[in-house]
């Protein structure tokens, strides 16, 4: 059906959704049901803020706690500059997102209090730029046209990295650009632009990609020109597993890109088979590197070297079997004894201060998060904004799955944050801007329903 | 598109629901286990944060408790009843034995475990009482003098400890300072001599076999029999007195009172194994006693059936047997209880931190022993063995005690363990004693004047009681 649609000259209703009289019929428009929920949102982090005061022995107004105050200000602020703008698009998605960035305030308060406030910096920018992108003067099918673009700019800033990377803390691994009291992380621009990029083109590709198939052997493929673009990202992903030791952005990007894949082809074949590509080359590495393969043991057995090498993966089981069901409470634990615990184990203070209660509550709202995304997609009309909307559902999915699997020793941990709660200024930039993309959407599709 | 964004979605699902039984996974079914592993450091933290509850004597007299964050015991000649607690070197006696409780672990009062949870309150342990008298344990510790060995005195109504005395002691706040010498002192001041020590009981044991021959029906007090010249060869092995009996004759009472090892290595010969075996089964020897802190399993020989040289060597109290002052108490106690072995306890009780009582010993028996009977008889030849015997030195003015001395070989070259098992008064037993001096030589040179004034302190403490 969303092949017909693209067929339509998709000109007139959409450019009219951009016209400032339609959309000013009404004087405000309230938007209660985000309202209601974002009361519900900020409640969390509130507690947990009470709760903070008194087990540190500080007033509920001590300026440690400002940072989470004004996050939920922020929250708040933000909706009523979506009511101003008579914005029409979606109303659970800012508080889900609310929430859970709520938690992230709280977490990095109370993991890293001195961080904190440079935390809500990035987040006042963060919601800046949601805002702008989801109420500007743009549309969202525009960026279609910067596909190549986008790839272009994402190569510059993957070149730029391999060349002038550094590594601001330590973690063995030269990820970020800039100096080193302001340096950001170029993969988290990144993933926005690979998904802009791979939207485009897939579209664009994706009636070639599945009829004009050739006998390859026993395989029938998409003849090579097609192809040479997926393998290119299969390269990019395992170059930057070798080269950047980002084993978190290879998987991320990768899992990335064989989902928009999937949902533009439609062919499980193909997930299949990159899934196989990426293991096999992710097996050679593991023989050829080093650095691959103390990740790869470190995984399977921490038990080892739990004073050594697999430390920090070790105290974070603690942590995590520490906290039990209803855990130790809020800064009553002890998560300060897994190493990097504000980037990379967040979830895992979580649970050990919140218990499996707290840890559960939020994978529910990471779930609910997706879904949404996820729905926003089924109800684009342009094929273009659907693949959009997946691709950056996507990210965000993919991502916690990863960050958090490796937290739980599922998967290798890898150093990608936990969007919207891990401290990083780049990671919650980025997460801000894909959930402003996914409300423009919402947007533009409730200015269409109303039209036709 | 639309059916592959869906499973998309699905998968994604799914992929959360991993997630989740993951975290269930790490967080509560391999949860206890990880909180509690010895690498996590949050064992620690949290002992530091807990205030420890206290140990105390059956007066409610303080033995140990946390002053300033700092485990501090009062009583170091308690210190194997109460134990060391180190977050170094773990925890030994009651301190380990009532971990959980004096942790505040275990028995929390729900209000305080809601507090707790709310506002980070610091766990409060619960309390233990302890069955002994710090005095009467005192009066023992004084009584060995600076001597190694054990003393263990015996409710005899209820089979509660009085005295659980092991030296050379430690004094356990001190303990991770003094580690490195307490751990190689050669006389291992870490270690329980009286439920854990194990010695050879030297003629204390001639009364398990007298009970054997009592029960067996092979002799009774005044069955007649001779020693005329000390000795005796059986299976070609010299067997001696170790004084010889003032008259050549008497009868089987004064055997054993006088400590007849040549009476006594023949009725070993003519009990057998099996009856021998299972009467010292009967008053508990040849495993560990069930105890609140840790006991070593006695055994009366690693040979089995004993041969009979060594059946009449175990007879009289030598040959391969290994037996704790504990268990020497208890076979004392038995006699004097009519045959009934009691089971032992040193914890009285133990309160939760708000005082209520949370556990409270119930007196209990391990079983019979003998007939009454037989018991009666054994009682008065252990008075025999005060009043005329080798163990006079254990007599108490205006009080008839019952007891047996003994004397057990110890390291080539060194002097002998001197031993004493009794009870008093004769008539109606209220405290049961067994003392061991270790290289203190006759049993009645050394032990037998360390029980006379732990047992006349005793009943001076348990009639006060009544």
């Amino acid at each position: 059906m969303a092949r017909s649609l693209r067929l339509t000259p998709a000109g007139s209703g959409l450019r009219r959704t951009a016209a400032p009289p339609a959309a000013r019929r009404h004087a405000a428009r309230w938007r209660w049901r985000e309202l209601a929920l974002l009361l519900a949102a900020v409640l969390p982090a509130l507690v947990g803020a009470v709760l903070l005061s008194v087990v540190w022995e500080r007033p509920l107004d001590d300026t440690r706690f400002w940072p989470i105050y004004g996050f939920l200000g922020l929250v708040l602020a933000s909706h009523l500059v979506l009511v101003a703008a008579r914005f029409r698009g979606d109303q659970v998605l800012l508080p889900l997102a609310g929430a859970i960035a709520g938690l992230g305030m709280l977490l990095v308060t109370r993991l890293a209090p001195a961080l904190a406030p440079r935390q809500f910096i990035w987040a006042v920018l963060g919601t800046s730029l949601m805002l702008a992108v989801a109420i500007g003067p743009w549309e969202t099918r525009l960026l279609e046209r910067y596909k190549y673009s986008s790839a272009a700019a994402g190569m510059i800033l993957v070149a730029l990295t391999l060349l002038f990377g550094i590594d601001p803390n330590g973690s063995g691994a030269r990820l970020w650009l800039g100096t080193r009291s302001l340096a950001f992380q170029p993969s988290e621009i990144l993933k926005v632009l690979l998904v802009v990029f791979l939207a485009g083109y897939l579209v664009e590709k994706r009636e070639l990609l599945t009829t004009h198939l050739v006998r390859w052997g026993p395989f029938r493929l998409p003849p090579f020109p097609y192809l040479a673009p997926l393998l290119a990202m299969w390269a990019l992903a395992l170059a930057l597993l070798v080269w950047q030791r980002d084993l978190g952005a290879a998987i991320l990007f990768f899992g990335v890109f064989l989902v928009m894949l999937y949902v533009a082809v439609g062919q499980a074949w193909y997930v299949a088979a990159g899934s196989a590509l990426f293991l096999g080359g992710g097996a050679v590495c593991y023989a050829l590197f080093a650095h691959v393969r103390l990740r790869v043991e470190i995984w399977l057995d921490p038990w080892l070297d739990p004073q050594g090498r697999s430390y920090q993966v070790v105290q974070a089981l603690y942590a995590l079997g520490s906290g039990g069901l209803l855990g130790a409470g809020l800064g009553n634990g002890y998560p300060l004894y897994v190493p990097a615990v504000h980037t990379d184990f967040p979830f895992v203070a979580l649970a050990e201060e919140g218990g499996l209660a707290s840890s559960l509550a939020l994978l529910l709202l990471y779930a609910l998060l997706v879904s949404r995304g996820l729905q926003l997609s089924l109800r684009a009309r342009l094929p273009f904004n659907r693949l959009l909307a997946t691709g950056l559902t996507a990210v965000l999915a993919v991502q916690t799955m990863v960050i958090i699997g490796g937290n739980l020793k599922l998967v290798p941990l890898t150093g990608v944050t936990l969007p919207f709660v891990s401290y990083g200024g780049s990671s919650l930039l980025a997460n801000f801007l894909i959930l402003g993309v996914l409300l423009r959407m919402s947007h533009e599709e409730a200015e269409l329903e109303e039209r036709t | 598109m639309e059916q592959q964004i869906r499973r998309v979605g699905t998968a994604f699902l799914l992929g959360f629901a991993v997630l989740a039984f993951g975290t269930g996974y790490w967080q509560v079914w391999r949860g206890p286990a990880l909180a509690a592993a010895p690498g996590n450091p949050r064992v620690i933290e949290i002992e530091k944060r807990t205030q420890r509850g206290g140990i105390f004597d059956r007066n409610n007299e303080v033995l140990v408790e946390t002053v300033d964050g700092r485990r501090t015991a009062h009583k170091p000649a308690l210190a194997h009843a109460t134990g060391y607690y180190s977050y170094r070197y773990g925890a030994t006696g009651v301190e380990r034995a009532y971990d959980a409780l004096l942790g505040g672990r275990q028995g929390v009062p729900l209000a305080q475990t809601v507090a707790r949870a709310l506002a980070g309150a610091p766990r409060r342990g619960g309390d233990v009482q302890l069955t002994i008298d710090v005095k009467l344990q005192e009066v023992a510790d004084r009584a060995i003098g600076n001597a190694q060995g054990a003393v263990v005195v015996l409710d005899l109504e209820t089979g509660a400890l009085l005295v659980m005395l092991s030296k050379p002691y430690f004094d356990p706040t001190t303990v991770d300072d003094d580690w490195s010498r307490l751990s190689q002192d050669e006389g291992r001041p870490l270690y329980n001599r009286a439920s854990q020590g194990l010695y050879v009981p030297g003629s204390t044991f001639k009364a398990v076999t007298a009970a054997a021959a009592l029960e067996a029906g092979i002799m009774q007090p005044s069955t007649q029999v001779s020693d005329p010249t000390g000795e005796v060869t059986i299976a070609g092995f010299r067997i001696t007195d170790a004084a010889k009996p003032p008259q050549p004759a008497f009868d089987f009472a004064h055997a054993f009172a006088w400590s007849s090892n040549v009476v006594f290595a023949q009725v070993g010969v003519q009990l057998g194994d099996a009856r021998l075996r299972g009467q010292a089964a009967r008053f508990g020897i040849g495993k560990a006693l069930p105890f609140e802190l840790e006991t070593s399993p006695t055994s009366l020989s690693r040979t089995q059936p004993m041969p009979p040289v060594m059946l009449a060597s175990t007879a009289f109290g030598q040959g391969e047997m290994l037996i704790s002052p504990l268990q020497m108490a208890l076979v004392a106690a038995a006699i004097a209880r009519g045959g009934d072995v009691p089971k032992p306890y040193v914890v009285a009780e133990t309160r939760a931190s708000d005082g209520k009582v949370v556990y409270r010993a119930r007196p209990s028996s391990l079983g019979s022993a003998m007939l009454p009977a037989t018991a009666t008889a054994l009682r008065t030849m252990m008075a025999l063995a005060v009043e005329e015997g080798f163990s006079r030195n254990a007599a108490i003015p205006g009080v008839r005690v019952g007891g047996k001395t003994g004397t057990a070989q110890s390291l080539p070259g060194m002097p002998d363990h001197s031993w004493f098992i009794g009870f008093a008064p004769v008539e109606q037993p209220r405290v049961a004693v067994a003392v061991i001096v270790e290289y203190g030589g006759w049993g009645s040179l050394n032990a037998a004047p360390a029980a006379r004034q732990v047992l006349r302190e005793a009943l001076r403490s348990v009639g006060s009681r009544q």
